[in-house]
């Protein structure tokens, strides 16, 4: 017997070895020259197919026609009661359109899509096989990213595309564009912001990021201090004023409702630092975290 | 993907894993050289600790540990070099295996049409290849055991470790997992096979690691394991005309706990201390005395003796008791 702490040798016979597919001549090993970009298009391959299940197309389904149902009853009711002229029925729908898609929407469907995206994972007992891969956690979770982004921003593009026909506004494409960029802002930002949080949370993720959303997004933003400078939908709102040119004077008691409208950029560039940081520190959780196995019981 | 460097398969120095204050793996030390390895214990001894660490998935709370000379958790690159096939089960109803291989093969940095290519070919090799297509909810549990263990080889690692691949496997199953794995280690792969069964892990190779609550209690082949086993505090049965003469002749000797005839005579169970002694007398009597004996029947090969008995000398105990029969130890 062999005590412990001892080295050990024992090499398997090869002189009767059977050839296998992989140890084959004609077998040559592929270079890893573009892992994260080969990576990154497998992920998002896979991701995308199995987002094409009845039900998550039934949740996007919803997640477009929520809005549309609502705007449409909003300008049934506009209309009876028509005492509006044109501005402030435009002031009035871009508004509800700004909350509704570049916000609660693409919020919703990010929570469906982005938030799981380990839990996901943890629950499938697949979150071992990328682990075992050179950073597999990291390029499945960013694969993620990109498909979660994607679909959100295809459910409020379809949303304020159908949108733009039943509100029949005299600036209707303006609003379409602005809400197509700011669509595209949120989805990124939202998107980064939600994988942040489940990676951070990998049980609970949904209930945490749903909680963050209402406190920081929805109070937080809204509060009349710097302190709302920290969320995305000050800056959205910002841009969604400067982009599409609505009157909307600052209040000097209370000028943190909205950035100073002399410039987008840095705005834009904010939300881009924004999803930047996010999903840095969502990498750098991951590569640091470890795969939840269950503790095995020591004599 | 094979290298030709000469860095060890694994080296793993003082290496321990706490759960908070449960203890996974507890100081291990160990160095192999590229082969094949069983790694035995019973469940809970913290054979999947011990893949987790190995395989990065895990850092060591204490210690250090390499895999071809890296470290697996910081030399991510080193994994292209491992294919592990975990011990839980597939939870991806609606994922066609293909699908999933190919994913996974793109994690490793393989263009999507070249990964389709592979993961054809391997489905076909583990014997999926008619239902690659079908979601795995579709799949029985040797087919799900096939499909990861597809994932595993498919990037053509050097190192294959299974957690457990038997679980789930009827006979047929087994037979043909055993002769993949013997092939693989025929082919000069390296592999690292974990199970609670001896005698399957024995059917692939000949050299184990016995891990037991946390600790690694011995290294060794099969054969030592086995002459370790047959010394071990155990109850032998004799059978035959004569085991009551038999008995006779046992009940003076000193090694000898206790003695049961059966009511019939036809056989009698000796409670002994030391088997290797009483396998030595029976002969003897046998050619002094023309005792006919039908048949001698030991334990069974019961690990979890063996393990009782390494524990035990870990901890320094001088005595064990194995089926109320106290022995001691020799150091």
């Amino acid at each position: 017997m062999l005590p412990t702490n001892t080295t050990t040798s024992t090499t398997a016979d090869v002189s009767s070895a059977t050839k296998l597919p992989w140890s084959q001549d004609s077998y040559v090993a592929i270079p890893q020259r573009r892992p994260w970009l080969y990576g990154l298009v497998g992920v998002a391959k896979y991701e995308w197919e199995r987002s094409l299940s009845w039900s998550r197309l039934l949740g996007l389904l919803l997640i477009i026609a929520f809005p549309v149902v609502l705007l449409g009853m909003v300008k049934m009711l506009v209309d009876v009661n028509a005492r509006a002229n044109a501005d402030q029925k435009f002031m009035i729908f871009s508004t509800v359109v700004f909350m509704l898609i570049p916000q609660v929407a693409t919020m919703l469907s990010l929570l469906l899509w982005a938030t799981p995206a380990v839990n996901s994972e943890l629950e499938g007992q697949t979150w071992i096989y990328a682990l075992v891969r050179p950073n597999g956690r990291l390029i499945l979770v960013l694969g993620k990213y990109i498909v979660a982004f994607f679909w959100a921003f295809v459910g409020g593009t379809t949303a304020i595309t159908l949108l733009v026909p039943i509100l029949s506004l005299e600036r209707s494409w303006d609003l379409w564009w602005t809400t197509i960029r700011l669509l595209f802002l949120a989805s990124l930002a939202y998107s980064a912001l939600y994988i942040l949080i489940g990676t951070f949370f990998q049980r609970r993720s949904m209930v945490v990021a749903f909680i963050y959303t209402i406190v920081v997004e929805g109070v937080l933003s809204f509060l009349p201090a710097t302190i709302n400078q920290i969320t995305v939908s000050y800056r959205l709102r910002s841009l969604f004023i400067q982009w599409l040119g609505v009157e909307f004077p600052r209040d000097p008691d209370n000028p943190f409702m909205i950035a100073d409208l002399s410039g987008q950029w840095h705005l834009i560039v904010g939300i881009l630092i924004y999803t930047l940081i996010c999903l840095t520190i969502s990498m750098l959780w991951l590569r640091r975290s470890e795969y939840s196995l269950q503790p095995e019981a020591a004599a | 993907m094979e290298t030709n460097d000469n860095s060890p398969l694994l080296s793993i120095k003082n290496v321990s894993r706490l759960y908070g204050t449960v203890i996974g793996v507890n100081d291990i030390n160990i160095d192999l050289p590229r082969g094949a390895y069983g790694l035995v214990g019973p469940n809970g001894a913290g054979k999947s600790t011990l893949i987790g660490l190995i395989t990065g998935a895990l850092t060591p709370s204490l210690g250090s540990i390499e895999v071809f000379g890296q470290n697996p958790r910081k030399a991510t690159g080193s994994l292209h070099r491992i294919g592990l096939c975990p011990a839980s089960d597939l939870l991806l109803p609606k994922v066609p295996a293909k699908a999933w291989l190919e994913q996974l093969l793109a994690l490793h940095g393989w263009p999507l049409k070249v990964a389709s290519q592979r993961a054809v070919q391997v489905l076909n090799w583990v014997g999926l290849a008619q239902a690659m297509n079908r979601p795995m909810g579709t799949y029985s549990l040797g087919m799900r055991q096939r499909a990861k263990l597809a994932q595993a080889l498919s990037h053509d690692p050097e190192l294959l470790i299974l957690d457990e691949p038997f679980n789930g496997l009827d006979p047929v199953g087994r037979l043909q997992m055993i002769e993949l794995l013997k092939q693989w280690v025929a082919n000069g792969r390296s592999l690292l096979l974990a199970s609670h069964v001896l005698h399957e892990v024995e059917a692939v190779t000949n050299a184990f690691m016995l891990i037991y609550g946390g600790r690694l209690l011995a290294v060794g082949t099969a054969g030592e394991l086995r002459t370790m086993l047959a010394d071990l505090p155990q109850e032998v049965t004799i059978e035959g005309p004569d085991s009551r003469a038999i008995a006779g002749c046992l009940a003076n000797e000193s090694w000898i706990q206790s003695i049961r005839v059966s009511p019939d005579s036809s056989h009698v169970v000796v409670a002994v201390l030391e088997p290797l002694r009483l396998y030595s007398l029976l002969n003897e009597l046998i050619q002094s005395k023309h005792f006919c004996l039908t048949g001698i029947r030991g334990e069974t090969g019961d690990l979890s003796a063996l393990f009782r008995l390494l524990v035990s000398r870990h901890r320094g105990q001088n005595s064990l008791s194995i089926q109320g029969v106290t022995a001691h130890v020799a150091h």
